[in-house]
């Protein structure tokens, strides 16, 4: 991917479940490189976007591109470019956390599938449950397994959805890393949270979503501003979305 | 490497995965092997004494419903496993991976084949050590692995569309009771002939019977055309219906 091509380019987007309008022409442009913190509320349709840019779900309406290629048109190509870590998790409950690893990895086509396994259990703190099925995990060591198997293949763009949701500090801590990590290796990093702090640590920009569109995109001052100079990221948030009475 | 060749080694790696869950499931190996395993000692040796089927050994008579049980229920299990795949977000995580799609289904499918395959294997074996004695010609050998490789694939393929199709993985066993049922009202623990006419006329109609008598036609040394061609027309029939079926389920879920 040229570096003038955006790593995400979506116009116009729209979604609808039944009469439920999600996305209403959402447009969103992520440069290469960037890490983007997707913020809405609860049933903004972050994950829905995510599900779209990842060839999961087809859009309505509009485009979306991902490394320059259109994810209606060339998903095979798509799936090439990008992980997901979903907003739930998602392991082989059956086959053990090592297992698991090396079954992505081989599906990935990595050369050492077993080694790439081994280095992820390590690196992750998951080596002591290492060969213990995943079923029998905590509900953060079930995330972290999770994430571990979405780093795999190393792809230009990685999504994820509410990576942190459920992990104890040093998890969550462990994530940062690994995101800083990604991103210092040039990726472009999508990745949706609730908490505002996390997104000001990890994210260079913000995209708000409320009623189907982009409410507001930018850098955290941008965001601030266009709160009509909101003190803080949270509050910027809840005016964005109109929740600023509910405070 | 080729796109083909990746969408081989994936299928192999699938498949592997989809055994390690066949293998590590004590209930699983309970009912598809088990069971079955119950049933071919009850029949033989309790009810087969009660049991008239002419100048045909009872055990010779009974081995392939109990083979055809075992299949039953192993794709039972395909259709729970591949619900929870659909569920649990496992299948959602390989529709984002540049996996061909055929592959994610034919991990199940191919698990299914070397899982349940094996378990025939194996109550064959037993079935020879308490005095099962087929006589196939060569021929017949041949008629008996076509039509037992057949209904491993179509009752597999049964199983996907069932476990694609239901909302819960217990559904998805649900949807496989139909089928285990027509095993009962078949040509397969008692000759059609002893049965009321309505049921009668019904059992040597539905798939199972066609089945059955052309596994134990091969077996005993008579291979039975007619009972073949339409066991084989069936067997093809549900892998289309349900490949369909299965299809259109999949599309449902993500819709
Ligand atoms: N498959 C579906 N069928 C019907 N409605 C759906 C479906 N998926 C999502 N929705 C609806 O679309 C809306 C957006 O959902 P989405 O999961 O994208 O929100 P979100 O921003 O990720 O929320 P959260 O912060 O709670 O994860 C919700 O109202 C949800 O109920
Ligand atoms: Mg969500």
């Amino acid at each position: 991917m040229a570096d003038d091509v955006p790593a995400v380019q979506v116009t116009a987007l729209r979604k609808a479940f039944g009469r439920q309008e999600v996305l209403r022409g959402l447009d969103l442009e992520v440069p290469a490189g960037e890490v983007l913190a997707l913020l809405g509320a609860n049933g903004a349709g972050k994950t829905t976007t995510v599900s779209i840019l990842t060839t999961l779900l087809k859009a309505d309406g509009g485009t979306a591109r991902v490394a320059g290629l259109d994810v209606a048109r060339e998903p095979a190509r798509v799936r090439q470019a990008v992980t997901v870590t979903g907003q739930n998790v998602a392991v082989d409950a059956v086959l053990t956390g090592l297992e698991n690893l090396t079954l992505i990895a081989r599906l990935r086509h990595v050369p050492a599938p077993k080694q790439v396994a081994a280095g992820l259990v390590e690196r992750f703190g998951l080596a002591d449950a290492a060969c213990r099925r995943a079923g029998t995990y905590s509900g953060g060591m079930k995330r972290r397994l999770d994430i571990a198997m979405s780093l795999i293949g190393d792809p230009q763009v990685v999504f994820l959805d509410e990576p942190t949701t459920g992990l104890d500090p040093g998890g969550r801590r462990e994530v940062w890393v690994a995101v800083d990590a990604m991103a210092a290796r040039g990726r472009t990093i999508i990745l949706t949270t609730q908490y505002m702090e996390e997104a000001a640590r990890l994210a260079g920009t913000m995209a708000v979503l409320h009623d189907g569109v982009a409410v507001a995109t930018g850098r955290h001052e941008e965001i601030l501003r266009a709160a009509g100079g909101a003190a803080d990221l949270e509050t910027a948030f809840l005016r964005l979305t109109g929740q600023e009475e509910t405070r | 490497m080729s796109a083909q060749w990746h969408a081989f080694a994936d299928l192999a790696t699938l498949t592997g995965r989809m055994l390690k869950h066949n293998i590590r499931s004590v209930d699983t190996i309970m009912t598809v092997l088990g069971m079955p395993l119950m049933i071919l000692l009850a029949f033989v040796f309790v009810l087969g004494g009660a049991m008239d089927t002419g100048p045909v050994r009872y055990v010779d008579f009974v081995v392939p419903v109990v083979l055809v049980f075992c299949i039953t229920n192993g794709a039972a299990y395909t259709a729970f496993r591949v619900n929870r795949d659909a569920t649990d977000g496992m299948s959602a995580r390989f529709r984002t991976m540049p996996i061909a799609r055929w592959a994610i289904t034919g991990g199940h499918m191919g698990a299914a084949v070397v899982a349940n395959g094996a378990s025939v294997a194996a109550l064959m074996g037993v079935a020879l050590l308490i005095g099962y004695r087929p006589h196939a010609t060569w021929m017949g050998w041949v008629v008996t692995v076509a039509l037992l490789m057949a209904t491993l694939t179509a009752f597999a393929a049964v199983g996907v569309a069932c476990g694609l199709a239901a909302k819960t993985d217990e559904g998805a066993i649900m949807f496989m009771y139909p089928l285990m049922g027509l095993l009962f009202v078949s040509s397969g623990f008692a000759p059609t002939s002893t049965m009321p006419v309505p049921l009668r006329s019904f059992a040597d109609h539905q798939p199972m019977t066609p089945l059955i008598n052309a596994i134990r036609g091969a077996q005993l040394g008579h291979v039975d055309a007619g009972a073949t061609w339409v066991a084989l027309a069936w067997l093809v029939g549900f892998i289309v219906v349900f490949s369909a079926l299965a299809t259109a389920a999949g599309r449902h879920r993500r819709a």
